[in-house]
């Protein structure tokens, strides 16, 4: 198949090596090593109730259990390796559904009158992994061998 | 692409188990804050945790299922069946959410002392969740190869 546009695997893979990996497996590995230090870098919400911590370090878990393989599809991404593009779809796949996760966990707690983000921050980190999700998907669909 | 006997099992057991999602989440969503939507889709209780923390991400991801996985894997099952590439790609899409949300409630339950000590807690609850999504993606993958 026809690659999305030119370039497109170094875009997709500089996305999810900065959202992906930096983002989720990096950000996360701090919070579930060091939660006050993750607190203290803006990587953990510092006013979060403490009924919601049992959910984001379960959250974090997930991230940091399967965001080392992100780094690892980006640098195959980067590379136009054949195997990148087929591990591109699990980065591509847990972004778009953490943005939507995410999106409606934040509408769940504003209707329980605990929403954590500004309507700023909501915007571009959903926006964020939705887009960089759904364009790892798109490059991961088109690639050498599909 | 081949149709063979594991693309039936594989595809099928995907729409057996989103048809299984789909039908609690769609109570979960309906009747958020039942007594029999807290024990039998939830698991545990508001009251081992902040209850307002307890129903925003449940029902966080009783939204975000029929949204995007469940649609997903119904599409995959059948482009699989159909014998069609797409069909396998979108089943590795649609394998990750299986296991990547396998390991937070691992965790949550864990955390709030839901688990039990038991074959339907590990096996119907919580493991074969996981053990299909590895499964339809490590075959996806190798059939793409």
């Amino acid at each position: 198949m026809s690659a999305l546009f030119p370039q497109a695997n170094i875009l997709a893979g500089v996305l999810v090596m900065i959202v992906g990996f930096g983002f989720h497996f990096t950000g996360q590995l701090i919070s579930v090593l060091n939660w006050p230090l993750a607190e203290r870098l803006g990587l953990q919400e510092a006013n979060m109730p403490p009924g919601y911590r049992a959910y984001e370090h379960g959250t974090a878990m997930g991230d940091v259990l399967l965001g080392w393989s992100y780094g690892l599809a980006a640098v195959g991404l980067l590379f136009g390796a054949d195997w990148g593009y087929k591990l591109a779809v699990l980065p591509g796949a847990v972004l778009v559904y953490h943005a939507l996760c995410a999106w409606f966990w934040e509408a769940a707690r504003r209707r329980a009158g605990h929403g954590l983000w500004t309507n700023r921050f909501r915007a571009i980190w959903c926006g964020a992994n939705f887009g960089a999700g759904i364009l790892t998907l798109a490059v991961a669909w088109t690639g050498p061998s599909i | 692409m081949d149709v063979t006997l594991w693309t039936w099992v594989i595809a099928l057991a995907g729409l057996a188990l989103s048809a299984l999602l789909g039908s609690l989440q769609l109570v979960a969503l309906l009747r958020p804050r039942t007594q029999w939507t807290v024990e039998n889709i939830y698991g545990g209780s508001p009251d081992d945790t902040d209850p307002k923390a307890f129903f925003a991400f449940n029902q966080g991801a009783a939204l975000a299922d029929p949204v995007f996985w469940l649609p997903l894997q119904v599409a995959s099952s059948l482009g699989m069946l159909a014998g069609a590439k797409w069909g396998f790609l979108l089943a590795l899409v649609a394998s990750t959410p299986f296991w990547y949300s396998a390991i937070w409630i691992y965790v949550w339950d864990r955390d709030m002392g839901v688990r039990r000590p038991t074959f339907t807690y590990w096996v119907i609850i919580w493991g074969m969740w996981p053990a299909f999504g590895v499964i339809e993606g490590l075959y996806c993958f190798f059939r793409l190869l």
